[in-house]
Parts: structure tokens; C-alpha cells; sequence
């Protein structure tokens, strides 16, 4: 009798789920509770079970992407390509279950897109939704990504709340990434400040000195004038002393990078339109144009693959270079057969013809894609950065993007100091009815020329297409910092482009800071100017540029 | 027949043919006294009536054409293409805007003798640099002279290194682009983004009222006429060869024994005065000036004016300004949309197929109904023979 | 040369009779509107969408049989972003086209410049977006929000226990007239409130710059101890670097949120939305306000951009200027019907105190100010470009045009009805005789 009683109640057990998973349904579920009181409640049970599954859906009740189909919670993506608009305007897209993660399938399989207005938002009141901040955090402490560890880490060591240091050396000790281990550190110690104990705090100071901790220089800061004893305040002096130095060393760097990633996309601007002034004489009025062709086109192959092979989103980047280079170019060669072509030996005429040109061509894009600026979203592998210290990212499409424009200016050298092509085309630059005496058909020359040109902007288009906004806008604010580079750089040489567009970029934004320092607010634009009379007065000595080719000809 | 050596005529003669110096006329009378005479004298019933709106835009349009005028002697006949002309017809207009705020006084929205935008900036008195333009013979003055000097410092230091062409008119377009951010800034003092606008008065005439606007007008015309007269004057001079020269081989120029320099800064200086006139007589008829006006696209669009109408010759100046503007004030009702197409042909159309401009479109033609018409016989040689001789004696 | 001569007289004559004939002969059955909204140029990034929502208001209004039994006709120019142009298209309009009515204008500049000529021509102008108020106008009727309307509920927020009881502001801003006079509102509406001047920080950036290095450091320093928040009036295409930097640095919307007045969905459909997620705007009118007549106008907005072929078709967005317009459209229709005329006279009397349901709720245009009465919702920026709602006002929010807050203008009275017949002077045009 026993024995059954044992195994009723063995088996009465078994039949039991799990009081933690209970609980964690339980406590999901309430959320969208319409008593406030209940959603708080079953908040802090979250934080407490500390499941990380909780992530998912306590994040969406912050962000209003908690949504109730029926009776089953469920969450929106926010990422607008994971959505489908209908003609009628209806808005449709996947939804996951909030309890277990998984996508709410249709009948073949495959995630069903849900007409979004038949469900119905969980709302959390401001209030609440402060309280979410807090478990989330110390949720984020294991969650996948990286970037959230850090900000978790970074909450709770702003949030000085001594309970979070077990969590974080627990952490801690798990912790893999480098950095985050640092921003773990710096969090624990940064709780220490506020110890009790001198000795605890002098240590804590120390260490924070030693890992550059700058999130704690405010905290630090102000214990300058409240902490009592001494060796706590000489800890605190050294560290911030070294925290500082590490700072200005930070920023060096990074201004440095990025005076170095503009002068790249600056030098590949000019890179194409040196190449044509260079053969033909012709300054391209529409080559701001051919960059945002070549933009657009990147914008295209993107939409392409978001609507054709969502999973593979990522290599679109890969497409659209050559594709940007080819629209670009094709396009150059038209307007150089059909136009150029008869303007020969008129530059000044070519000029306001190309100037016609890039007037019609802005305006097609803004027929075709429309007048606003478009979004591009980067592929996961050019998204995010390389931490190489201390606070300071340097973001990988930057270094992509430095690096690409070397890999073109390698390209480019190798076209014309390698190959038959860049032979004719070197000819024709040096003297022109000379090359065509000896045989160089100068007129293709001419139109491949004004092709690769055009080409090479519109590769440099789809590069900025990650650094910034693309609207029709996008040629006329990059083509007049590229043609002071040709001007200053001279034609005939490429290296003449890129020391001009690396002095451009650097001299600008060292005048940039000097005259900031002195006169805050003039800072940007007097540099401008400074550079354009800095321009003039160099060209007093070189009038046809730093690197102009030596030769006698004549007029021009 | 030989052309006599225009300067062994008198004045009035070397400019233009009696018969030329008739349409000249007919030209400013139409413009200068018949116009505004539709505006005010005949009644608003009548077809002939030209209204309030239609007087005004024509001013604006003079003034261009004044603009061009400057533009043409710079790039028709010096060659030299000087992307930045809209920097002096800027500056021309913020001489006279400056004065125009001055003179709005105490009707401006804060009741204050400060400009409005000061008011709101805190200011608490005007910048050294406003006080003198209360008087209107200083910006008048002002508004021919900062163009030119600035012109005089940056030709100096432009034609003196030589630079040329294609890399001028890349520099004259940084200038105008750099100082269209500076003009942006609100710390200049110059209104910032929202420029120097809400005028009242000018010389005591109040704007709003058509006779005013009327007046300007015929100030436009008349300054465009002189204007005309003085840029004839100066391409009809042996200067004027020397400009023409330089336009066609400057080195040969050099070689020759003249310095380029000289002259080139004369007529850089003298196209920017041009504009100064242009853009304080079309501030107060506008109603606003604006960093945008400063803006590189606008210079180009002067360039193209001058392409279109014709270089080199003043007539297809002003026929190009007048024309273009035109055709952008109907195409942007007619066509919202899509009008830049439109615009993008012409300028491309032009330059392709008439590069002379619209000015030499009479000539191809008649010179197409020449080819077209029946020729005489080929057959009477000793007749041909003797005429070709003798006219060539 | 003399051929040359009268060509060229003829062609002058000719392009001044065609310029002045341009208008042809008058309907008279259709009514005519003007949209005067920048097409090409660089505020065509913004204005396209407010000719959009016009036009769709416009075809809405003919689909329920127009006007007082008249089709509305809309006579649609590009003012190409050029300021004089703007002045010159508004003439036209007025003058030539004979339009009842313009919607258009978009920058403070390029209503300035129009301002005069409605004045002169008798016009009335629906002005749809949010501007620095110190101005009322008899010919413009204002349905974007006053800086009381937007800027200042956003700093009542950020200084209650809801939005965080911040104590420290940094007015953040690009160089132009709009940030200057909010901000100068802002600071005298913070005094006021007991912040003292050293927890506030104004600082601006030109157009277009891109380096917020140092002022982000600046931002950081100033809000080390919490409790600080950055008011933003950055415009256009310097937003995503300064919230790239912002977050780069390590700030978060928890730390220091940042609140926008210039960044709406329209805006961020282009842009780079992930360093601004968590971040605050101010608006009245969110594309996300869950009420029946905003789904039933989003989903037209959508449908009819996909259906004219209009470029994002079904994944256009819709925003507070665009609602706004909208807005404007329909109360200019229901003041017609009113008055039953399109008389300039009378329907500006008729407008004052129109009630509609716009999309985002009721709202009023004020019976003597000339302003919109609406109400203000803070909202938290969202992965997707929406807004997700945070705070709203209770009710309605007057409109202030000449704030309480500026010393030189806080005497001004805006009241158009009698007896002030005033927008910006400081005492009465008629005197009430005293009763005997």
C-alpha cells in the first residue's frame, strides 16, 4: 500500500512541469495583463527567474512590438524588410511566438506574414517601462551579442548597486570577448568607488586607471571633492591623470582615422575624374552624378536581394560593386559617344554640356526612386566595429572602405602602367595628335577613359552608400572638394590625386581644429575657406597642380 | 570692300552702324518707356495691359541680363570662364540689402531699430560694419565697390600665377561655395539662412507701391542700356582686340609683348562691378537676398545664360539671360515635374547644335536657304573672274 | 546684324507675351487650389511627400463631389527651392492662375519670402510645418506647431517625474533661424522653470557637418552625474552622424536621452535608423497613433502612392507635416462649405474655429490666432522608423505664436478678431467704446 501511495505520488510529481517553467510562462503570459499592478509583478518575477529567454519579450514590451493575436502573445520585427506592404497599404510580417521564440508558421512551413492591424498592442505605461530598463540589463549580461553585454555592464555600474558585483564577476569569469570582460571590470570597480573601505576604493581607483576606465571619470570626478582620505584622493588624481592621457590619445586616433577614411573616399572621387581631365581635358560636371548612380545602383541590388533572396541579404554588397560600376560607366560612355565625342577640344563647353547632363540625370532619380533620401543598411559584416582600445571603435565599413579605395587605386595603376590599354592611354595624355600619328585610336581611348572614370565613381558611390545618406542630392556634395583635389593634385600622375586628397582632407581638418579652439563655431567653415586661399597660394607656385606633367605644351 | 578701321571713326560711330543704333533704341524705348507705360497707363481690361506681376518679373529678368552682360565680356571675349559671378552679384545685393534693412526702422516685426534677426539673435547693437550703410550713395557705392575690390585681390592673385581655364573656373567655383558657408552663418551677421528680407523702403519710396516697383524697373532697363553701351564701348576699343586676342591664343598675346594681366584683371574687375549693379538693383525688386544665391549652381547658370544666347556677342547675353530665365518660369507651371529635363536638353542642345548661341541661329539659317535657293550657271567664267578681282582690289 | 537685331527684339516681345499669356482663358466651374512645395532642389527631399498628401486630400475631396457641387483643380508648381522663386511662383499663382487658396512653403525663408505677396494680393496661405512661431500673419493660417505646440511640452516632459526630472540641457541645434528662436524660448522657459543658466548649454553646427566629435564629448561631460538631456534641433543630414558619435561614445537614451524636433518617419525612412533607436521626438501626430481614422488614412496614403506610381509605392510613410497639410486641405474645404463662397474675405472668418478629426485625433484651428490647436506627443524612435507613443499632453495645446517666454515679444497680441485685428502689435486696432 506504501509503495502505491509512493508511486502515486512519484508519478503525481512527474505530472508536474517544472515550477521555474511554470513560472516563466506564467509570468510571460501576465504581461499583457491590463492591471499595471500584475505587469510589474510578473516584471520583476522575470528578473528574478534571470531565464534569458525573458530577453525577447521584455523587449518588445518596451518597444511596443508586443503584440496579442488572440490569446497568444506574439512579437513584430522591427526591421522594415522583414516586412511586406500590400498594394492597398495593408502591412504584413512574420510574427514569433513570445513564449518560446519560435516563428508562427503557415500551413506549407514557412513564417505566415500577418496582416499586423488584427492584432492588438500590449501597452506599457513610461513607468512601467523604467522598470523593464533595469531587468533587462541584468538579463543583457548573457545575452549573444556583444555590444549588449557592454551597455549591461555599463548600466550597472552607473547604477552603483553593490548586488550586481557577484553578477558581474560571475559573468565575468564566463566573459570571452576582451572588451567585455574590460567593461565588466570597469563596472565592478566603478560599485567599489562607493565602498565603505579606503582601501577598497583606493584599489578600485587604481584599477580604473589602469584599464582607462572613462565611464568612471564623472563618478571620479566628483569624488575629488568629497573624498576625505588622502590616499584614496592621490589613487584617484593618478588615475584620472591616466585615464586623461589615454583619452587625448583616443581621440588622436580616432580623428586620424577618420581625416584618413574621407581623404580615401575623397581620393576615389578624384581619382576618376583625374583620369578624364587628364586625357581628354574635360572636367566633369556630372561625375557627382556618376557617384550617385553608382549608389543607387547598390540601392537596387540591395532591394533585389531583399525581395528575391532574403537569406542570403548579406552578399548584396558583393553584387552591387561591380554592378555600381558597371551603371556607372555605361552611362559614361554614353554621354562621351553621344556628347563628348563631338565637343572635342571645347572644355569649356564640355563643361556646361556635362552640366546639362547631371541636371536630367538628377532628376531622373528623383523620378524613379523619388526625391527623398533612401535608406541602405549595411551587411552584418561591414556593421559594427573593431574595439582596438579602450573606447575607441573603429567601425569596420571605414576600414572596408580605406582599404577599397587602395585596392581601386592599385586597379587603376596596374590599368594604366601595366596594360597595353593604360599605354595608349598614358600616350594620349602626354600629346595627343602625337598618339594618334603613331596609331593609338584616341577617340576609343577616349570614351573607354571616360567609362573607367565614370566606373570608379560609381564604385566610390556604393562605398559611401554605407558611410552615409544617399539622396539625388549626394553628387553636389562631394564634387567640388574632388575637384579642388584635381586641381591641386595636377593631372598626369596619380600619385598627384592622392597626396592631394589626403593634404585636402588632412590640412582641412587640422585648420578645422586649430580655428575651433580659437573661434568654436567658425571652426568648419573657415577651414574651408582656408583651404580654398591655401589652394590659391599654392598654385602662385604651380599653377597646373602639385604633380603637373613637365612638358612643353603649349596653350591649353 | 574693307571694314574702315573702327578707330579712325568717332565714337558714336565705331559702336554701331546708324541703322543698328536704330533698333538700339527702338530696343530701350520699347523696354524703358512702352513697358511700364502697358503697366500703369493702360487699364487693367485692356489686352494690351501688362500687369503688376508681369512688370516686376521683367525687371528681374533686366537685371540678369546685366548679370550676362558682365558674364559675356568676361567668358565671350576674354575666354575666361569664371564659374563664381554669382559672388559679386551677392555681395551688390547684400550691400543694398543691408541698407534696405537699415531703412525698415521701426516697422520690422519687433519694433526695433535693430534688423529683425538681430533682435532675435540678442544682439545688442548693430556690427561695426552696418552703421555706414544707412546712406544710400554709400551702398550704392559699396555695391559696385566690394565686388571690385574683392575681384582686384582675387584676379590679382589668380591671373598673376596664371592659372587658366578649366582650373579657374574649378577655383571661382570653390569661392563661391566657400562663401556661401561662411554667408550661413548666422555669427557674420548677415541674417544667416533666412538673409536679409521684409524691406519697406528704398530712397524713401515705399516697395510695396507700383510705382516703386515701376521705378525700378526703369532703373534696371536704363542701367542694362548704359551697361550695354559701356561693354560695346570696351569690345569695340583696341582693348577690346586685345581681350579678343587673349581669348584666342594668350600666349601669342604674351609673345606679342602685351601682359595678359593687366587686362584680364581689368575685365575681371569690371564683369564683377557689372554684377555688383546687377544684384543691388535686383535685391529690392526680388524682395529677398539669401546665402542660396551664392549657391555654385547659380554662377553655372549665368554661364549657361551666355552659352545659350550667344558668347561673344553682348546681344546674345542678354538674348540668352532673357530667354532662359523665361523659359525656367514657364516650364517650373507647365511642367512641375519634369521641367529639368527639359531645361538639361536645352543646355545640352545648345551647346551641341548651336555653340554660337541662339544669336547665330538666323545666320545658319539663312545660310541653309542660301545652300537651298537656285544658283546662277557656273558657265560665265571671265564674268566672275573680273568681279572676284576687282572686289578684292 | 540688322536681322540679327530684330530677331532677337521679336523673340523678347514673344517671350514677354508668352510669359504674360500663360494663363489662358478661366474656367469658372472648377475651383482652383495652388501647391506651391519645392519639387527639385534640396528641399525636395522633404516636400515631395507634402504634394503627395495635398494632391491625395485633393482627390478625396473631388471623389465626395468637391466643393460646393465644384471640382477642386490643383495647380501644382516647382519652386525649385530658390527663394525668389518661391515669391515669383506665389504671385503667379495668386495673380495669373487666380487660386482660391495656396498650400505650400516648407522653410521659414521661403515663407518670408511669399509672406509679402499674400499680404499684397489678398491670399490665404495653410503653412503645414513646424516653425519659431514670432509670426501671425492675416493671409497665413499656421497648422504646423508653434514652439509652445512642440518644444516646450517636450521640455515639460523631460522636466516632470515621467520624463526623467532632468536637471541639465544641452540645446543642441543646426545654425539657422529655427533652432535659434526655440531654443531661445527653451532657455527662457527652463529659467523660468528653476533650472539655473549653467545647466544649460546652447551650441549650433552648420548645414550638412558631419564631425560631432567634440560637442558629443562636450554632451558627455555635461551629463556625467545623470539627470541631464539633449534638446535637438539638428536638421536633415548631420542627424545620423551626431547620434552615430552619440552612441559611439556611449551614450544611451537611458543616460541621456536625446529629444528631436526634425526627425520624423518621412526622415528616417532614408536613414540609418540603428544608433537612433531609444531616442525621443516631439511631434503632434505620430504614423503609429492606433485610432481608426489614422489606419483608414495610412492605408489610402499607401494605396494611393502605389497606385499613381509614385516612388516607395505601398512603403511611403506618413508624418506630422504631412498630416498637417492634410489638416489644411480639409478645413479650408469645411470653411468653404461654410461660407458658402471661396471669397478670400469670408472664408478666412470662416476658418477660425473649424473642428476636425484628423487622423491623429480632433483638433480645432484657434478662433482669433490663426494657429491649429493640438495636442503633443512624445514618442520613442523605433528599429523600423515608427514612433512608439511615450507621453502625450492632456487635451489640446493652444498655440502661442508670440511666446510668454521672449521679452521682446510676449506683449504681442495675435488676435485677428475684433477689436484687435492684430498679429503682432501690442495694443488694440479698435478701441470698445465704454457703455454708456
Amino acid at each position: 500500500m506504501r509503495h502505491v501511495a509512493q508511486c502515486l505520488v512519484a508519478l503525481w510529481s512527474l505530472a508536474q512541469t517544472p515550477p521555474a517553467a511554470d513560472e516563466f510562462a506564467k509570468a510571460v503570459t501576465e504581461l499583457a495583463s491590463r492591471d499595471r499592478k500584475v505587469q510589474e509583478a510578473a516584471i520583476e518575477t522575470l528578473g528574478r527567474l534571470r531565464d534569458s529567454r525573458a530577453l525577447a519579450p521584455l523587449t518588445a514590451l518596451r518597444q511596443g512590438t508586443l503584440f496579442l493575436r488572440g490569446d497568444v502573445l506574439v512579437i513584430v520585427p522591427t526591421e522594415k524588410e522583414k516586412k511586406v506592404f500590400l498594394k492597398d497599404g495593408t502591412e504584413l510580417a512574420p510574427l514569433t511566438e513570445a513564449l518560446s521564440g519560435k516563428p508562427i508558421a503557415g500551413p506549407d512551413g514557412r513564417p505566415a506574414m500577418i496582416d499586423v492591424s488584427s492584432l492588438k498592442r500590449v501597452v506599457a505605461t513610461n513607468a512601467l517601462k523604467q522598470k523593464i530598463v533595469p531587468v533587462l540589463s541584468s538579463l543583457s549580461l548573457a545575452s549573444p551579442d556583444p555590444d549588449a553585454r557592454k551597455s549591461a555592464a555599463g548600466r550597472m555600474g552607473e547604477d552603483r548597486a553593490p548586488e550586481s558585483i557577484p553578477l558581474l564577476q560571475a559573468a565575468m569569469a564566463q566573459e570571452r570577448d576582451r572588451w567585455v570582460r574590460q567593461a565588466m571590470d570597469e563596472a565592478i570597480q566603478m560599485i567599489r568607488l562607493g565602498d565603505a573601505s579606503a582601501s577598497v576604493r583606493k584599489e578600485a581607483a587604481r584599477r580604473l586607471g589602469e584599464i582607462s576606465g572613462s565611464n568612471a571619470v564623472p563618478q571620479m570626478k566628483q569624488m575629488l571633492s568629497t573624498e576625505k582620505d588622502p590616499a584614496v584622493m592621490d589613487a584617484l588624481k593618478a588615475a584620472l591623470k591616466d585615464i586623461e592621457s589615454h583619452e587625448s590619445l583616443t581621440q588622436t586616433v580616432s580623428t586620424s582615422f577618420e581625416v584618413l577614411s574621407l581623404s580615401s573616399v575623397l581620393m576615389m572621387i578624384a581619382l576618376g575624374l583625374a583620369i578624364t581631365f587628364g586625357v581628354m581635358g574635360v572636367i566633369n560636371m556630372a561625375h557627382g552624378e556618376m557617384l550617385m548612380i553608382g549608389a543607387y545602383a547598390a540601392y537596387s541590388v540591395q532591394n533585389l536581394f531583399q525581395a528575391v533572396l532574403p537569406g542570403h541579404y548579406d552578399w548584396y554588397f558583393v553584387v552591387a560593386i561591380p554592378v555600381s560600376f558597371l551603371a556607372a560607366a555605361s552611362m559614361g560612355m554614353l554621354i562621351e559617344r553621344t556628347l563628348l565625342q563631338r565637343l572635342y577640344g571645347r572644355p569649356l563647353e564640355s563643361m556646361l554640356a556635362t552640366w546639362g547632363i547631371s541636371l536630367m540625370l538628377q532628376q531622373l532619380v528623383r523620378s524613379i526612386y523619388g526625391a527623398a533620401n533612401v535608406d541602405i543598411k549595411s551587411p552584418s559584416y561591414l556593421s559594427g566595429g573593431l574595439q582596438v582600445m579602450s573606447g575607441l571603435t573603429l567601425s569596420y565599413n571605414r576600414i572596408f572602405i580605406f582599404g577599397f579605395s587602395f585596392c581601386c587605386l592599385l586597379g587603376i595603376y596596374l590599368l594604366l602602367y601595366r596594360s597595353s590599354i593604360g599605354l595608349r592611354i598614358r600616350a594620349v595624355v602626354q600629346n595627343r595628335s602625337m598618339s594618334a600619328c603613331l596609331g593609338v585610336a584616341t577617340g576609343r581611348v577616349d570614351a573607354l577613359t571616360f567609362a573607367i572614370g565614370a566606373g570608379v565613381a560609381g564604385m566610390a558611390g556604393c562605398a559611401l552608400s554605407q558611410l552615409g545618406t544617399v539622396g539625388p542630392g549626394l553628387g553636389q556634395t562631394y564634387i567640388v572638394d574632388a575637384f579642388m583635389v584635381v586641381v591641386l593634385g595636377g593631372v598626369g600622375k596619380l600619385l598627384g590625386t592622392v597626396v592631394a586628397a589626403f593634404g585636402i582632407g588632412g590640412v582641412n581638418k587640422i585648420l578645422e581644429s586649430m580655428i575651433g579652439s580659437a573661434l568654436p563655431k567658425w571652426g568648419p567653415i573657415l577651414s574651408k575657406v582656408a583651404v580654398l586661399v591655401l589652394l590659391i597660394l599654392l598654385l602662385q607656385k604651380k599653377p597646373s597642380g602639385l604633380f603637373a606633367i613637365k612638358g612643353r605644351h603649349a596653350d591649353a | 570692300m574693307q571694314t574702315p578701321d573702327p578707330s579712325t571713326l568717332p565714337l558714336w560711330r565705331r559702336l554701331h552702324t546708324p541703322t543698328q543704333w536704330i533698333v538700339v533704341a527702338a530696343l530701350a524705348f520699347l523696354v524703358i518707356v512702352v513697358v511700364p507705360l502697358l503697366n500703369s497707363a493702360v487699364p487693367p481690361s485692356s489686352p494690351f495691359h501688362l500687369s503688376d506681376f508681369q512688370v516686376t518679373l521683367f525687371g528681374k529678368y533686366l537685371t540678369y541680363a546685366i548679370l550676362a552682360l558682365g558674364m559675356d565680356l568676361l567668358w565671350g571675349y576674354t575666354g575666361i570662364l569664371s564659374l563664381g559671378q554669382g559672388v559679386f552679384f551677392a555681395l551688390g545685393g547684400y550691400c543694398m540689402g543691408m541698407y534696405l534693412m537699415l531703412h525698415i526702422g521701426l516697422e520690422g516685426q519687433y519694433h526695433n531699430e535693430l534688423p529683425d534677426f538681430m533682435v532675435f539673435l540678442n544682439w545688442p547693437k548693430l556690427p561695426w560694419y552696418w552703421p555706414p550703410f544707412r546712406s544710400f550713395g554709400f551702398a550704392s557705392l559699396a555695391a559696385v565697390g566690394v565686388p571690385t575690390l574683392f575681384a582686384a585681390g582675387f584676379g590679382f592673385l589668380a591671373f598673376r600665377s596664371r592659372i587658366r581655364g578649366v582650373y579657374l573656373s574649378i577655383i571661382t567655383q570653390a569661392l563661391t561655395y566657400a562663401l556661401m558657408l561662411l554667408f550661413f552663418l548666422n555669427e557674420l551677421g548677415l541674417g544667416g539662412n533666412n538673409g536679409l528680407t521684409d524691406y519697406k523702403t528704398i530712397a524713401g519710396y515705399r516697395l510695396k507701391e507700383m510705382s516703386t516697383l515701376r521705378g525700378l524697373y526703369v532703373a534696371s532697363g536704363i542701367v542694362l542700356l548704359l551697361s550695354y553701351i559701356a561693354c560695346r564701348w570696351i569690345t569695340r576699343s583696341k582693348l577690346g582686340r586685345v581681350l579678343e586676342a587673349i581669348r584666342d591664343g594668350e600666349n601669342r598675346v604674351r609673345f606679342s609683348g602685351y601682359s595678359p594681366v593687366g587686362f584680364k584683371l581689368f575685365v575681371f574687375v569690371a564683369a564683377a562691378g557689372i554684377a555688383g549693379i546687377a544684384g543691388a538693383l535686383y535685391v529690392p525688386q526680388v524682395g529677398i537676398i539669401n546665402p542660396s544665391r551664392l549657391d555654385p549652381a547659380e554662377s553655372i547658370e549665368v554661364a549657361i545664360w551666355v552659352a545659350v544666347g550667344g558668347r561673344g556677342t553682348l546681344v546674345g547675353a542678354v538674348l540668352g539671360s532673357l530667354v532662359v530665365n523665361g523659359l525656367k518660369s514657364w516650364l517650373t507651371n507647365k511642367y512641375p515635374g519634369s521641367w529639368l529635363y527639359v531645361l538639361g536638353a536645352v543646355f545640352v542642345g545648345v551647346v551641341m547644335l548651336l555653340p554660337d548661341g541662339l544669336v547665330s541661329l538666323p545666320r545658319r539659317l539663312w545660310a541653309g536657304w542660301k545652300k537651298l535657293a537656285p544658283r546662277a550657271p557656273m558657265y560665265l567664267p571671265t564674268v566672275t573672274v573680273a568681279k572676284e578681282k576687282e572686289q578684292s582690289a | 546684324m540688322k536681322l540679327l537685331k530684330g530677331i532677337g527684339a521679336a523673340l523678347v516681345l514673344a517671350l514677354f507675351a508668352a510669359t504674360g499669356a500663360s494663363a489662358g482663358e478661366q474656367d469658372k466651374e472648377p475651383i482652383k487650389v495652388g501647391i506651391l512645395h519645392s519639387l527639385s532642389g534640396t528641399m525636395a527631399i522633404s516636400e515631395v511627400s507634402l504634394r503627395d498628401v495635398t494632391l491625395m486630400a485633393i482627390d478625396e475631396i473631388n471623389a465626395a463631389g468637391g466643393v460646393l457641387g465644384r471640382k477642386v483643380e490643383a495647380v501644382v508648381v516647382d519652386p525649385a527651392s530658390n527663394w525668389p522663386l518661391f515669391a515669383e511662383k506665389a504671385k503667379q499663382l495668386l495673380v495669373q492662375d487666380k487660386v482660391s487658396v495656396v498650400f505650400g512653403c516648407w522653410t521659414s525663408v521661403s515663407r518670408k519670402s511669399v509672406l509679402p505677396v499674400f499680404e499684397k494680393e489678398n491670399g490665404i496661405l495653410f503653412y503645414p510645418v513646424q516653425y519659431e512661431g514670432e509670426e501671425c500673419s492675416r493671409s497665413v493660417f499656421y497648422t504646423g506647431a508653434a514652439v509652445n505646440q512642440q518644444a516646450g511640452p517636450a521640455v515639460d516632459y523631460l522636466l516632470s517625474k515621467e520624463g526623467g526630472s532632468k536637471k541639465k540641457f544641452y540645446l543642441l541645434g543646426t545654425d539657422y533661424v529655427y533652432p535659434r528662436t526655440t531654443n531661445k524660448i527653451l532657455r527662457q522657459q527652463l529659467i523660468a522653470n528653476g533650472i539655473p543658466e549653467a545647466n544649460i548649454e546652447e551650441e549650433y553646427t552648420p548645414f550638412g557637418h558631419q564631425d560631432y566629435q567634440t560637442i558629443v564629448r562636450k554632451i558627455k561631460a555635461f551629463a556625467a552625474g545623470g539627470g541631464a538631456a539633449v534638446v535637438s534641433t539638428i536638421n536633415g543630414d548631420s542627424n545620423v552622424p551626431f547620434y552615430k558619435e552619440f552612441a559611439n561614445q556611449g551614450l544611451t537614451s537611458e543616460k541621456c536621452p536625446v529629444v528631436a524636433f526634425s526627425v520624423a518617419e518621412d526622415e528616417l525612412r532614408g536613414m540609418d535608423t540603428s544608433s537612433l533607436v531609444g531616442h525621443l521626438a516631439a511631434w503632434n501626430y505620430f504614423q503609429s497613433i492606433d485610432a481608426p481614422q489614422n489606419k483608414t488614412f495610412v492605408k489610402a496614403f499607401k494605396a494611393y502612392c502605389e497606385k499613381n506610381g509614385l516612388p516607395g509605392g505601398a512603403k511611403r510613410v506618413t508624418d506630422d507635416p504631412m498630416e498637417a497639410a492634410y489638416i489644411g486641405v480639409n478645413i479650408w474645404r469645411q470653411a468653404v462649405e461654410q461660407a458658402g463662397t471661396t471669397n478670400v474675405d469670408a472664408v478666412r472668418q470662416a476658418i477660425a474655429g473649424q473642428h476636425f478629426l484628423a487622423p491623429g485625433g480632433w483638433v480645432q484651428m484657434d478662433e482669433k490666432n490663426h494657429h491649429l490647436k493640438k495636442p503633443v506627443i512624445i514618442g520613442e524612435i523605433l528599429a523600423d522608423g515608427q514612433f512608439q507613443e511615450v507621453w502625450r499632453t492632456k487635451g489640446l495645446v493652444r498655440a502661442e505664436p508670440w511666446s510668454k517666454f521672449v521679452k521682446d515679444s510676449k506683449e504681442k497680441i495675435a488676435d485677428w478678431t475684433w477689436p484687435n485685428i492684430t498679429g503682432n502689435e501690442t495694443k488694440a486696432k479698435f478701441e470698445v467704446p465704454a457703455h454708456p
